[in-house]
């Protein structure tokens, strides 16, 4: 008993010793004391020179999604600077959004965003930083207006009230007919054509059919499966009513699946364009990229030819994720901080505003607007 | 009394006083037997004075093992006992301070190896410390590192995955115990934070007490996770280890089934003292007790149980791996001695659990347990005739459960009888259609399917893989002239089968998800495997130039699921239609002392590795596709077995030179080479390929296991080794390995022209060769006080250089990544920076552990992997993400004592 007692004592010693290897301290300040100045411009095409004049009197939003701060905001002065002190180390997104009056009977909307890293790294200790963001001029087509895939409020991994809609920002009625909704896979950045996993095509001739028109101003749903969602228990009342969407994604050769006879189909696997999945329409719940075709070039062996494509969003919630879709196309992407089964959207700043950069085209909303748009 | 009488007394009583002081002690005791404590007769028993004058006296033992050494001063001794065939043993700070006996034991170990080295042995509680003497060059033809269990004892193994860490080159910053599966692929490269899955554990044979242990009686269930790796090592508990042979050169032909080295592993069979010892990590906890009697009529019974638990996930509650282990060894002698059998029986059973805590509710039990019995006889006869029978039975039951919470929706008719549907957390719902009634503006609502979303699915495995094993051997020795020949035949035979239930899935709550390939099949489906193997061998000592000179000659011959006698001389000879195939395969070993201190070794040969039931016949593949004749959604199968697959060979050459340099150090150098040719490889075809090699079919493919694959490993492994030096001892390795593996078939890519490569693409291209590279040093130093009964080793282990690369040979086109550099994007990239070498350098770690005894028959040990917690953080250049190459540090502490 002696000698149990012994080995008992030397081993509670022994471990006592190793644990103390095991101790870590938490951090408990915020790192950092950061004062930035943004320069805010915007293109001056009056001269032959292409050059850059500052922009006065517009509202900066400065967010990160490093910490749960509320955003910073201030007013650019009259050399066009906003200013931020007291800011800790992190990656930014600076916003802005004006109207300007180049004469006094002309407005032009103008947006500008960029993403600033500002981590202790990449500025070498520094504590003021001064950068400059390009405000740009949105151009005006059908478009993809809202994107949303990341669920609704739940804890039983609901996403299949996935949706997305189109805007007709022309002035003319532009038709669907034939056109393609593609999900894209990772594609050159600098290619000539898209890599694909869903193709589904809208019924009608490319370009000429008159079938299906979306007027000027007018929002169209496209559901991945359209119907009541919130008739489902547990996220009652939590999430949208797609049972009265105007299109559904069917695929021809998913077993079992559903299919509202009251919404017509957009379709694959249907004779005419084909792919790998047997599954309906689902996309990455924060990350992916969606392209919307004139279906001229609807063979996807050898990919689409990029010059169909009428519009091209890639989304994503990492500020350091790898690019996946053609500059050309989209120059960044959207949706940086959104969270999966947030409830929240991705929608563009207003309806159908287009400057191919979805970090500066697109803002997060916290509840999906189907068939309009928000505030 | 007169006065004179009084004189006389006290001059007396003053001399006695004032005569100096003198003792005259004795010191008596026994000399036992280590094991099972019997008499060591006529043992050398020497005392030797370690302080003060110098006095030494010595004595041999009675038929008692009893001796006796009379007028013994005052001092302080060493005593030390020694005999031939034991290893022998002194006892330190022995103090004689008064006038008396002093009873003492020394216990001597047996050397097994039947020499005269009387290098000391000695335990540490129940350690067994040997001075491993012979040991810094070494004395095989063929290159092996043995492990001992007082090394297995001191690292505290809780499985032989834990023990292979002591094989010089094997990384030693895995996470030790049984938290996750672990495999060995011998000399074979690794990132040290993933583990050697697939064929670069499928080519290491692990033999555990003459029996083979391999995963090739296994089909292709879809929840084993070794389907195509080795033998998880977690099964084989190391406290009951004696000893631990890897072979990793030119193997004796009766070894087979491997291609990169074999792990032999015995267990202890013999008179073992009695032992309960207890470990305790903070992922594992479990003790072990076993122990070994001799009967009167010498026949020996040796025992062992062992129970361990991992709690695999601290934070989560029900995640748990428990293992269960029995063994019992019966041995007797018949015959005058000249028939020795050994009965053995081995139980394991796992519980490896997880209860229904996480956000998806996933339970899975795993109850299955393996079970052996063999009977090995050997008979020796008076010419010196060795006969060796060798039957076992290898049983292991699979029982697997899975449960989980599937997120898809699953319609069904609106009249589906759901009853059985758990709606606790799955949610049934009914969809309606609208439909506009005839003439009217009126809506109706029809009732139309329902949704039932999440929804619980199960997936069973259930079986029994059998291996049914028999061995016949004979060794003889003869002298040919001035030759000597140790001559090896052999014959072998295997029957593997899996049989049972097989896998059960709901084709419509699949476990999968409802667009799953995957469908319930039975195993009882599939035949069996049936292998038979010939061998001879003749080992030659002789000697040439005055040297002695080895020559190990031998030539295997194995034959894997026979169909019909069919001789042929068509693609070379052949005797049987074979599916899996036959082959010869040679072996030679050349061993030859070049001078006193230097030994030259080199080898050639090719050994074989059968494919497994799971390769050749893989589970078929279930698709859904749209019937246009009667434009309904309908099911297909397309079936993925090949049942031509053939084993496959590996041909391999070796060349060391082993130095002594001096009595305290020694020195080797191996250099290897390896191709293995015909290694399967799952082959994606498209539904068609068969009528059109040419076929494009995006929607519909399939694979099958085929003799496509290659792989090549050569290296150099430098070892310095010293014996004990005042009481330290040092190991150094250099070990470099290059390893390379790649195809020679081409794989499909229906998609080839999705990418603009300007017709540099192809439906069939030439997948990459991946090759890595890595330099590892390993240092050992071990401090050994006998005196205080302590053990001391720490392990340094460091890697220089380590790369690997994807090399592709397929067409590509330039292309510009998102920092702005061009590169060439070839067929089959995923991402521009697959082409790139990934450079894992400057990764190091530190082990210690620590033995001490605590009296005669206790001690402890301590171990701690990764000393100063450091995780080796390699950042990727091109994505910036970061991993640990090295586990968190891990420590435990065992105890063990002496019953």
């Amino acid at each position: 008993m002696k000698q149990f007692k012994h080995i008992m004592i030397i081993s509670l010693v022994a471990l006592l010793l190793v644990s103390c290897f095991l101790s870590q301290e938490k951090p408990t300040i915020r790192d950092g004391n950061l004062n930035i100045e943004l320069l805010l411009t915007i293109e001056d095409d009056s001269d032959s020179i292409s050059s850059t004049i500052p922009v006065p009197g517009v509202e900066v939003k400065l967010t990160t999604t490093n910490y749960n701060l509320p955003p910073y905001y201030d007013i650019t002065d009259s050399n066009g600077i906003a200013h931020f002190e007291g800011l800790p180390f992190a990656y930014y997104k600076a916003e802005a959004y004006s109207i300007i009056k180049p004469t006094p009977f002309t407005e032009v909307e103008v947006v500008g965003a960029k993403v600033l890293e500002l981590t202790a790294d990449s500025l070498g200790g520094e504590l003021s930083y001064r950068d400059s963001v390009t405000m740009l001029q949105s151009q005006r087509g059908l478009c993809i207006n809202e994107i949303y895939t990341c669920g609704p409020k739940n804890n039983i991994f609901y996403f299949y009230d996935q949706f997305f809609e189109l805007y007709n920002a022309m002035s003319d009625t532009a038709y669907l007919d034939g056109m393609l909704f593609l999900r894209l896979s990772k594609t050159e950045l600098f290619a000539d054509t898209l890599s694909v996993i869903y193709i589904y095509q809208f019924p009608g001739t490319p370009l000429t059919g008159r079938e299906y028109p979306i007027e000027p101003g007018e929002f169209v749903v496209l559901a991945g499966l359209a119907m009541d969602h919130n008739l489902i228990g547990p996220i009652r009342g939590k999430t949208i009513d797609l049972s009265n969407a105007d299109w559904e994604f069917v695929n021809e050769i998913e077993a079992g699946a559903y299919d509202n006879p009251n919404v017509p189909n957009i379709t694959t696997n249907n004779g005419k364009v084909s792919q790998k999945s047997k599954v309906g329409f689902m996309v990455g719940l924060t990350g992916d990229g969606l392209a919307l075709c004139d279906g001229t070039d609807y063979d996807q062996s050898d990919g689409i030819d990029i010059k169909t494509v009428i519009d091209c969003v890639e989304f994503s919630s990492s500020e350091t994720h790898t690019k996946e879709v053609p500059y050309s196309l989209d120059k960044s992407w959207g949706g940086i901080g959104q969270g999966k089964y947030s409830g929240q959207s991705l929608e563009r700043i207003r309806p159908g505003f287009d400057t191919n950069n979805s970090r500066v085209d697109f803002t997060i909303i916290n509840t999906p607007t189907p068939g309009y748009h928000h505030e | 009394m007169n006065k004179k009488m009084c004189y006389i007394v006290l001059v007396i009583m003053l001399f006695l006083i004032s005569s100096p002081k003198v003792f005259s002690a004795t010191i008596q005791g026994y000399v036992r037997n280590y094991e099972g404590n019997a008499p060591i007769i006529e043992a050398l028993v020497a005392v030797e004075s370690q302080k003060g004058a110098k006095y030494s006296a010595q004595t041999m033992t009675d038929r008692d093992g009893f001796f006796i050494i009379k007028d013994i001063p005052e001092g302080v001794y060493k005593i030390a006992g020694m005999k031939d065939c034991f290893h022998s043993n002194s006892l330190f700070d022995f103090s004689v301070s008064a006038e008396g006996k002093y009873e003492v034991k020394i216990r001597l170990i047996e050397n097994l190896d039947k020499n005269s080295d009387m290098s000391y042995c000695f335990m540490i509680g129940g350690i067994e410390v040997k001075a491993m003497g012979r040991d810094i060059v070494p004395e095989e033809i063929a290159t092996t590192r043995k492990i001992d269990s007082g090394e297995i004892d001191h690292l505290q193994a809780s499985n032989l995955g834990d023990v292979l860490t002591l094989v010089p080159g094997v990384e030693k910053s895995g996470k030790l115990g049984l938290a996750s599966p672990q495999n060995i692929g011998l000399r074979k490269v690794k990132r040290s934070d993933q583990s050697a899955g697939g064929f670069d554990s499928f080519g290491t044979s692990v033999i555990l007490d003459g029996n083979e242990i391999s995963g090739d009686a296994k089909m292709g269930g879809y929840l084993s996770s070794a389907d195509q790796g080795g033998t998880d090592l977690r099964t084989i508990p190391a406290d009951n280890i004696e000893s631990v042979e890897v072979i990793t050169g030119i193997a004796s032909v009766e070894y087979g089934n491997f291609t990169d080295g074999i792990v032999k592993v015995e267990t202890k069979k013999n008179t073992v003292n009695r032992r309960l010892k207890a470990k305790i990590n903070p992922d594992t906890k479990g003790f072990s007790y076993n122990g070994g009697n001799k009967f009167k009529d010498e026949s020996i019974f040796n025992y062992h149980i062992n129970y361990s638990y991992s709690e695999r996930d601290l934070r989560e509650i029900g995640d748990e791996y428990q293992r269960l282990f029995g063994s019992a060894n019966y041995n007797k002698n018949f015959m005058d001695d000249k028939l020795r059998s050994l009965t053995s029986l081995s139980y394991t059973r796992i519980f490896d659990d997880k209860a229904p805590n996480d956000e998806y509710r996933m339970q899975n039990t795993n109850r299955g347990f393996r079970t052996s019995g063999k009977i090995n006889l050997k008979y020796k006869t008076d010419n010196n005739v060795h006969y060796q029978l060798f039957t076992g039975l290898d049983y292991k039951k699979q029982d697997e459960v899975r449960q989980k919470m599937v997120t898809d929706q699953v319609f069904l008719p609106i009249d589906a009888d759901v009853s059985s549907i758990d709606t606790s957390y799955c949610s049934i719902l009914a969809l309606y259609d609208t439909v506009y009634v005839a003439g009217t503006d009126t809506i109706d609502y029809i009732d139309s399917s329902l949704m039932v979303y999440p929804f619980n699915a199960t997936i069973t495995e259930k079986g029994a893989e059998w291996d049914l094993s028999f061995k016949l051997k004979r060794r003889s020795e003869f002298d040919w002239g001035s030759t000597k020949n140790k001559v090896l035949l052999g014959f072998e035979m295997d029957h593997e089968k899996n049989n049972g239930e097989g896998v059960v899935i709901d084709s419509l709550f699949n476990y999968y998800g409802v667009g799953s390939s995957k469908r319930s099949f039975s195993f009882d489906d599939y035949p069996s495997n049936r292998k038979f193997s010939l061998y001879a061998e003749d080992q030659m000592s002789f000697k040439l130039f005055g040297r002695k000179m080895d020559i190990l000659l031998g030539l295997r011959y194995d034959l894997i699921n026979p169909e019909s006698l069919k001789i042929s001389f068509k693609d070379g000879f052949s005797i049987f239609d074979a599916k899996q195939g036959e082959f010869f395969s040679p072996r030679f070993n050349i061993k030859y002392q070049l001078s006193d201190d230097l030994a030259l070794r080199m080898g050639a040969g090719q050994s074989v590795k059968s494919v497994s039931l799971h390769q050749i016949y893989k589970a078929p593949k279930h698709i859904a596709y749209l019937d246009t004749t009667i434009n309904k959604v309908t099911e297909k199968v397309l079936y993925q077995v090949n049942e031509d697959l053939k084993s496959y060979p590996s041909q391999k050459a070796e060349g060391s030179l082993d130095w002594r340099i001096s009595d305290i150090l020694g020195a080797s150098l191996t250099s290897y080479y390896s191709y293995t040719k015909d290694r399967p490889r799952s082959t994606t075809y498209p539904e068609g390929y068969e009528i059109n090699p040419d076929t494009v079919n995006i929607d519909f493919t399939y694979s099958r296991y085929e003799n496509q694959g290659w792989a090549k490993d050569y290296g150099t492994e430098l070892t310095f080794r010293t014996k004990r030096i005042n009481n330290l001892k040092y190991a150094l390795n250099l070990i470099y390995r290059f390893s390379q593996h790649g195809s020679d078939a081409l794989t499909y890519d229906p998609d080839y022209r999705a990418t603009p490569s300007d017709g540099a693409w192809e439906l069939w291209y030439p997948l990459y060769i991946e090759w890595q590279s890595k330099l590892v040093l390993d240092a050992q130093v071990s401090y050994l006080n006998q005196r205080y009964g302590l053990w001391v080793t720490m392990d340094v282990q460091y890697t220089p250089f380590y790369q690997k690369q994807k090399r592709f040979s397929s067409g590509g086109y330039e292309s510009t990544n998102e920092y702005g550099d061009t590169y060439t994007y070839y067929q089959g990239m995923s991402y521009w920076y697959d082409a790139e070498i990934n450079s894992y350098t400057g990764q190091w770690l530190i082990n210690l552990r620590l033995s001490k005894s605590l009296g005669n028959n206790a001690e402890v040990s301590l171990y701690i992997n990764n000393f100063f917690d450091n995780r080796a953080t390699y950042v990727s250049p091109y994505t910036g993400s970061q991993l640990n190459l090295n586990s968190p540090i891990y420590y435990g502490l065992e105890m063990s004592v002496q019953l």
